[in-house]
């Protein structure tokens, strides 16, 4: 049975179902992976009936009571028993409940913190891709030239410029100053309740989220456009006549693209938890990044292994995607 | 409200120990007998009118609503507000800090002070139509009795409590206690249709507060229409449609969100956040003391045991350079156990001040009895503020010839170490709240044996004190008792206070009627009394 097929130019790839099934177990590999990781790193560093006995101002120097407490959370069995039990659980959407609120199943949490998180993701890409496409693409277009010294110093400032500094700049401007956008999403209500104050809400997280971004993305399409325009496909555009505009943005964009691409879905990922600056400075109710920092400095052994899984296969799907793109970009790339 | 803790770590992260400490009531020479006859509230303002919304921006969301869980109270101040919106207590504080009827009119001691009873008033209902009664009043403080459902169950364990009518509750405690409604009638009481095993008095809480919970999500709350008290004037309480409690972790952030109205009250939990608030005319900032940062040494530890060691080490700290080495005007030099706005006068009492040379002559004296200079071992909570101080303070104590470790330990491991019976410390960094409360709820923290006594201190003088101050309202008799704790306290050198710090509220135009008079939790306004001006 012929598992692979040829693509012009004589390369090689296998078949879509194959390609898509490698990549699914990828993300399933990424899963058990990361959890694993995150399962037997903190076992090994801390024992849960210290943590949860702290917390319920239990006598841990008992024996007795530790060893009411490790059979209460299942601790007394051996620690591949414990994972596997778990990743059975996880597998059905049961990630369990907090060690230090036993009444919050950690599903409901992460469930809850996602929309924030996803929506601060898309939103600060697309302002990030919406202002770092032209200004990367400017900025490539003449490079050397003033225009391109201006653009990449504005870059260079955004990625340099410490977030918290530049999320109380847009707070003091555009909230306090010209009061156009609230200070905190301290209310925050979900898109599709309520549109309006909902975009009110995530604009200034974004856009704080998306500077940053903006500079870096700026830095490496003006690099890769500065080569692509001196590829021969783009000469003999040119030698035709095509204006610059179609140049960068018909012939120019598409094989610039390529690095950005990667880059992106690695953004997307880091966003994913790594918003806590944002979330906490810009108040908002819930989110993955806070969720993750309380659970560590609680040791909430549940809530970061099952926060710190869903962010892993989350990334894993954003790679998948992004190397879809890729894909759809420049047929040449073999998956 | 009225109970205090002792945050294990710097600067109030974590709760971990509580112990009670309560405002005395420095007006009364005799045992309590205090009457009331009606339901209003002290302290209303004739300019308060009813309606609106109040928004209070607060460092953090209240892990739980439940009064039961965690130690059994509010672990911070938005939690105090939360509770105070939701729950009546037996007893309330006026303005300057004296107990005032609320739920009990009156309480009255046997004469030896070991029988307590209480008159409760009638016609008080619980948001679910039931009565707020005795027995109400008793199966609260009954249930908190069993370990099974409140971690407070040892402090209440030692007190039965009865309801001989539908009026009377009657409080019967083994030892004499004269101050049993400052320590203990600060109980949030809650319905007890919720007083069963499993009740999510979290989501769904059942008081007979001036607020009912609206959303726990947004922490909202609305008025509770069938509330119990009026003003002064005979107005219905509360004057509030609505309450809000507004997470904001960043001061930065939540002076902004005041400044543009989004927020009409913001606590704040450090110094220069108040500086900067009472610079800005358009906002009336009440400051208040917010607790000691200090060093407990423990004393089950050979090095430690040797007065001379404790002796040394209060002689290498610098509290001016450690205030200076974090954010200027966070911090001041604490001098005395005492210090932070006790109700009880204390003159002097002053720990010793930074004096290298002589630490460095102690220790000469240490070397020289022939046991060597023992390698001390300092944890602490890790959080950026400790880090931040306790190097220096380990710097200083380094500077005078001792070998020292840091340990930064995460909450929980440092309340394991602290709590869970580990001997494993020489020195612990922790924060004492502001004790303005009475001095006698330190008992917890200074009588020997005591599980909330984390230094194994043990002195039969101090022990001796705060059972005779347990006989006595005499406020001169107590400042005598207390002066004496103190002057034993800088003898032993076992709590060593190094810094204070200063918390308050800050309001904008729109909030009125603001009122903090609880002295532990500073932040908390009396939420019954809050009204929103009319723009």
């Amino acid at each position: 049975m012929a598992v692979v097929e040829t693509i012009p130019g004589g390369a090689s790839r296998r078949p879509a179902f194959i390609r898509l099934g490698g990549r699914i177990l990828t993300v399933i590999g990424v899963a058990i992976f990361v959890s694993a990781a995150t399962f037997f790193l903190l076992r090994v560093s801390r024992d849960p009936v210290d943590v949860v006995g702290a917390a319920r101002g239990a006598d841990i120097s008992n024996p007795a009571v530790r060893a009411t407490l490790a059979a209460e959370l299942g601790t007394d069995r051996p620690l591949f028993v414990q994972y596997f039990d778990w990743l059975g659980n996880a597998a059905q959407g049961d990630l369990g409940v907090s060690y230090l609120r036993p009444d919050q199943e950690v599903a409901d949490t992460i469930i809850r913190a996602l929309p924030v998180n996803l929506e601060l993701v898309v939103v600060s890409q697309l302002i990030a891709l919406l202002i770092g496409i032209p200004m990367g693409l400017a900025a490539g277009a003449r490079a050397g030239a003033r225009l391109d010294r201006v653009l990449s110093g504005i870059a260079s400032g955004f990625v340099s410029a410490p977030g918290f500094v530049v999320a109380i700049g847009l707070i003091t401007l555009f909230a306090v100053r010209l009061p156009w956008f609230p200070v905190t999403a301290s209310g925050y209500v979900g898109f599709f309740e309520d549109p309006w104050t909902n975009l009110q809400q995530i604009l200034l997280p974004s856009l704080a989220l998306a500077l940053p971004m903006v500079g870096v993305y700026t830095r490496v399409l003006r690099s890769d456009v500065a080569d692509t325009l001196q590829e021969d496909f783009i000469l003999m555009a040119r030698s035709k006549g095509v204006s610059t505009r179609r140049v960068l943005l018909a012939h120019a964009l598409r094989p610039s693209s390529l690095s950005l691409i990667p880059l992106v879905a690695l953004q997307c990922g880091a966003l994913l938890g790594g918003s806590i600056l944002v979330e906490q400075l810009f108040a908002f109710p819930f989110g993955l990044g806070t969720s993750l920092s309380a659970a560590a400095i609680s040791v909430d052994i549940p809530v970061l292994l099952g926060v710190s899984t869903t962010i892993a296969v989350l990334f894993a799907l954003v790679t998948l995607a992004a190397d879809a793109v890729a894909r759809s970009v420049d047929p040449r790339i073999d998956g | 409200m009225i109970r205090a803790r002792v945050a294990i770590g710097v600067l109030g992260v974590g709760t971990l120990v509580s112990v009670a400490a309560c405002s005395g009531n420095n007006a009364e020479t005799s045992v309590a007998v205090k009457e009331s006859t009606t339901t209003s509230a002290k302290g209303s303002d004739p300019a308060a009118t009813p309606g609106g919304k109040l928004t209070i921006g607060v460092e953090a969301a209240p892990a739980s609503l439940d009064p039961l869980s965690g130690s059994g109270g509010a672990s911070t101040g938005a939690g105090a507000t939360a509770l105070d919106a939701l729950y009546n207590v037996l007893a309330v504080r006026d303005a300057s800090g004296a107990l005032q009827p609320s739920v009990a009119l009156s309480w009255t001691p046997n004469d030896a002070l070991t029988v307590w009873t209480v008159k409760i008033a009638t016609g008080i209902k619980f948001s679910d139509g039931t009565p707020l009664d005795a027995a109400a009043v008793a199966a609260n403080y009954t249930f908190r009795a069993d370990p099974a459902n409140c971690k407070c169950a040892s402090k209440w364990s030692k007190i039965a409590v009865a309801a001989p009518d539908p009026t009377t509750v009657t409080f019967t405690i083994a030892a004499a206690n004269a101050h049993l409604p400052e320590t203990d009638f600060n109980t949030s009481l809650v319905a007890p249709s919720t007083l069963v095993p499993g009740a999510d008095r979290d989501r769904s809480p059942i008081g007979s507060g001036p607020f009912t919970l609206a959303d726990r999500g947004s922490l909202s709350f609305k008025k509770n229409p069938n509330y119990w008290k009026s003003d002064d004037n005979g107005q219905k309480l509360p004057y509030l449609d609505e309450l809000q409690l507004a997470p904001i972790p960043d001061p930065t952030v939540r002076i902004a969100a005041l400044t543009r109205g989004e927020i009409d009250m913001m606590e704040v939990l450090d110094g220069p956040t108040l500086t900067q608030a009472q610079a800005n005319s358009a906002f009336t900032v009440d400051r208040a003391a917010g607790g000691t940062t200090a060093v407990i040494a423990n004393t089950t530890r050979p090095a430690i045991k040797n007065l001379k060691v404790r002796q040394a080490l209060s002689y290498t700290v610098d509290r001016e350079a450690l205030a200076q080495s974090y954010l200027p005007g966070a911090f001041e030099p604490a001098y005395s156990f005492f210090a932070s706005g006790s109700s009880i006068q204390i003159s002097g009492g002053e720990y010793p001040k930074y004096d290298l040379a002589k630490a460095q002559e102690l220790v000469a004296e240490v070397k020289a009895e022939g046991n060597g200079l023992p390698a001390l071992k300092l944890i602490c909570a890790k959080l950026p503020e400790a880090e931040a101080l306790i190097e220096v303070a380990k710097n200083q104590i380094t500077a005078a010839g001792f070998e020292t470790t840091l340990s930064m330990l995460d909450i929980g491991e440092f309340a394991a170490q602290l709590l869970g019976g580990s001997s494993d410390w020489d020195l612990a960094c922790v924060r004492l709240p502001a004790f303005g409360g009475d001095p006698q709820g330190l008992s917890d923290l200074l009588v020997t044996g005591q599980p909330s006594n984390i230094a194994r201190y043990s002195n039969p003088e101090v022990d001796a004190l705060f059972e005779k101050d347990r006989t006595t309202t005499d406020p001169a008799k107590r400042s005598e008792t207390y002066q004496k704790v103190s002057d034993a306290l800088v003898r032993d050198l076992v709590y060593v206070p190094l810094l204070t710090s200063s918390i308050g509220t800050v309001s904008n135009a729109n909030a009125r009627g603001v009122t903090t008079n609880d002295l532990t939790w500073a932040t908390k306004p009396n939420t019954e009394l809050l009204w929103r001006a009319k723009s």
